[in-house]
């Protein structure tokens, strides 16, 4: 439906741009053609005086007949179009007069020139001129005029056209034959020019629709990335996170919400990335944060079943969208203590103790799949001694593949969190962050969040 | 297919009134060309020349092959046509004639008046002689009233032809006269033994000569 409704807007688009360049090129033409007529006349006036000054009877002379008609013949058939190429440029009606008029100059010229046969040629020229238009339709007026020319020369004149004082009938057909050879050449190339313009046009609103999609993306991403926590500090805790989208929008999320004595720490991951994914990102963030600030004491479990229906509704109810998330939401207290609630994936819990991983896994279900998920919900607690480190990820870090297909995986992410747990919780996140990229060879496919948060305690935070 | 009625769309009302004044300027325009038709065809009709060769005559006519004469107004700008045509024929019947453009000097005109520019066309046609006639004393002679009217004697000096070798005024193209003449030098005989004139009156008196004609009447003495 999107794609559909996409298409049309796009096509509409194209022919809104066809429309307007084709108009313009009209008017252009219109106006082209207009100082072509003047042009034409002057030209007429000036062979008239020069050839044909005076007409002269003896040794007495008057203004010869020719000087009066491309004067006033010449400015008849140049007055209508040129004012029509000037007051209704573009107008249908206004092609077709210019179309006659140009012929009616050809036949002109060809009397004030006497008749010489080079100036036949403006025959075709100006059939050639009118291709200007890229309107296949002028030529029917222009060819109208030259067959009825022919025609009523035929009928009285036959020899200044045919040479000759009594022509075959088939005579008449073999100059038809010449002028609609051109026309069909003309007709073909003016109908391929519009196809070619409509071409341009479609690929101009194709571009304006991926260059406009493209900023909205643009948009979203800055939307989605200034929303995200900036400086996470909850006291008791080194926190740092990270996230890496596959497009310019991300499914994925992670949000750190203030708490009393400590904090919730949210990690989920939409169905699927980009716009819509991201939609649904920041729907159930600010749902989630909203419900934190409105019950800090609430458990992690009311929490998500609340936030579900939220999501549920606006997403199912109002939007009629599919997406879903996995999510984990967690309850960390000052002291130590954690409570984890959703159905993400398995958390790992570097001990110091041992310098070993622990993976913790809490079932339930996704958000946003069904309107009530209290049964499906359950909560695990655990505790973190001193300096233990509890690493949250998406499946863009398990699931990086290398050329060969293979993920990097939770064994591996595990042995990494080992060999750096000790280090600051920025380098740890940098460093499983740029795991996952090496292994995949620099291809990233999905979205790619870590979040790495070690328990220090408030004595020992405050002592340093 | 094109969309074309949007930009008509876009010029508002009034179309109707348009489209009354280009009919208009149709019907205008079509006039104006059939007055130019008119013109151009219509001929000037000449008197009766002499049937055989004048006497009294001061151009030498060619005993042996046919003596084409062809009487021009040296300003007149139709006769470039004649004189284009006349350039053909010679082509045409490759000196079987002999040909002579008598170029008329009307009384009270300097001398040098008829060394115009197509007395210079005249010239450098092959096989064509060009020569002045002062006071029009061979134009009266042999009845001319036309620039561009032509004669054509046979060798025994009898009048084989007369009229334009233009098919209408000062334009050029084959036409009936040339098609007459070149058949007649060339066959000894044609269809008609005339065709109209199209040109410059050679006489500004009114009385003899310049009486113009419909071409109706001319073409009814084919």
């Amino acid at each position: 439906m999107q794609k559909s409704y996409t298409r049309t807007t796009e096509g509409k688009r194209a022919r809104e741009i066809f429309e307007e360049r084709y108009d313009a090129h009209l008017r252009r033409t219109d106006r082209l053609f207009a100082y072509l007529m003047l042009g034409q006349w002057a030209a007429a006036i000036l062979i008239a005086v020069v050839l044909s000054p005076y007409a002269w009877r003896g040794k007495t002379h008057v203004v010869h007949e020719h000087v009066y008609v491309a004067v006033v013949l010449g400015a008849l058939i140049s007055a209508m179009p040129v004012t029509l190429a000037f007051v209704r440029p573009g107008w249908v009606g206004t092609r077709m007069v210019i179309a006659c008029a140009q012929m009616l100059w050809s036949a002109l010229l060809i009397h004030l020139s006497g008749g010489r046969i080079e100036t036949h040629f403006h025959v075709f020229g100006s059939l050639a001129f009118l291709a200007f238009y890229r309107d296949w339709r002028v030529y029917v007026p222009a060819t109208v005029v030259v067959a009825a020319d022919h025609l009523l020369r035929q009928m009285y004149w036959p020899e200044s056209v045919y040479g000759i004082l009594a022509p075959e009938s088939w005579r008449f057909l073999e100059h038809a034959f010449w002028v609609v050879f051109e026309d069909v050449f003309l007709i073909l190339s003016c109908i391929q020019s519009v196809r070619e313009m409509r071409q341009n046009a479609a690929q101009q609103a194709h571009s304006e629709f991926t260059e406009r999609l493209e900023h909205e993306m643009q948009i979203a991403s800055n939307i989605q990335t200034a929303l995200l926590p900036r400086e996470i500090r909850v006291p008791g805790t080194e926190i740092a996170a990270k996230m890496v989208p596959a497009t310019e929008v991300g499914g994925d999320y992670y949000d750190v919400v203030h708490a009393d004595k400590g904090c919730f720490i949210g990690i989920g991951d939409v169905a699927g990335h980009g716009l819509k994914a991201g939609l649904m990102m920041l729907q159930a963030q600010s749902t989630i944060e909203a419900l934190v600030r409105g019950r800090p004491g609430a458990s992690p479990r009311d929490i998500l079943t609340d936030a579900n229906r939220v999501v549920f509704g606006s997403s199912r109810g109002r939007l009629g969208a599919h997406e879903h998330m996995t999510i984990s939401l967690v309850r960390y207290h000052d002291d130590g203590r954690f409570v984890m609630a959703g159905a993400h994936e398995e958390a790992l819990v570097w001990r110091a103790a041992t310098g070993r991983c622990e993976r913790l896994w809490v079932g339930g279900t996704w958000l946003g799949m069904v309107e009530d998920i209290t049964s499906e919900t359950v909560e695990k607690s655990f505790d973190l001694a001193e300096d233990d480190l509890l690493v949250l990820y998406t499946d863009g870090l398990t699931e990086a593949a290398n050329g060969a297909g293979e993920q990097l995986g939770l064994d591996r992410l595990s042995a990494a969190v080992e060999k750096v747990a000790r280090a600051p919780v920025e380098e740890v996140c940098d460093y499983l962050v740029a795991l996952a990229t090496k292994w995949a060879g620099g291809r990233q496919e999905d979205d790619l969040t870590v979040v790495v948060l070690r328990h220090v305690g408030l004595a020992r935070q405050a002592a340093a | 297919m094109l969309d074309l009625a949007a930009p008509a769309a876009r010029v508002g009302h009034g179309e109707r009134w348009w489209r009354l004044a280009i009919a208009l300027w149709a019907v205008a325009v079509v006039a104006g060309m059939a007055l130019l038709w008119r013109y151009k065809l219509t001929p000037v009709a000449p008197n009766d020349p002499p049937s055989r060769w004048p006497a009294d005559s001061t151009i030498e006519r060619d005993p042996e092959r046919p003596t084409l004469l062809m009487l021009v107004h040296p300003k007149c700008p139709c006769s470039r046509a004649s004189l284009a045509e006349l350039a053909r024929l010679m082509g045409d019947t490759a000196g079987r004639a002999k040909a002579i453009a008598l170029f008329v000097r009307p009384e009270g005109v300097p001398s040098g008046w008829e060394q115009s520019d197509t007395w210079q066309s005249a010239s450098r046609i092959p096989g064509v002689v060009v020569r002045a006639d002062d006071e029009e004393v061979e134009a009266h002679r042999f009845g001319a009233t036309v620039s561009g009217y032509t004669l054509l004697y046979g060798v025994d000096g009898r009048l084989l032809y007369h009229g334009g070798i233009t098919g209408a005024r000062g334009h050029e193209g084959d036409n009936s006269g040339l098609r007459r003449i070149v058949s007649l030098i060339r066959d000894g005989h044609a269809d008609a033994d005339r065709s109209p004139t199209f040109g410059c009156e050679l006489d500004d008196t009114g009385g003899a000569l310049g009486r113009r004609a419909d071409a109706e009447v001319v073409h009814t003495n084919h």
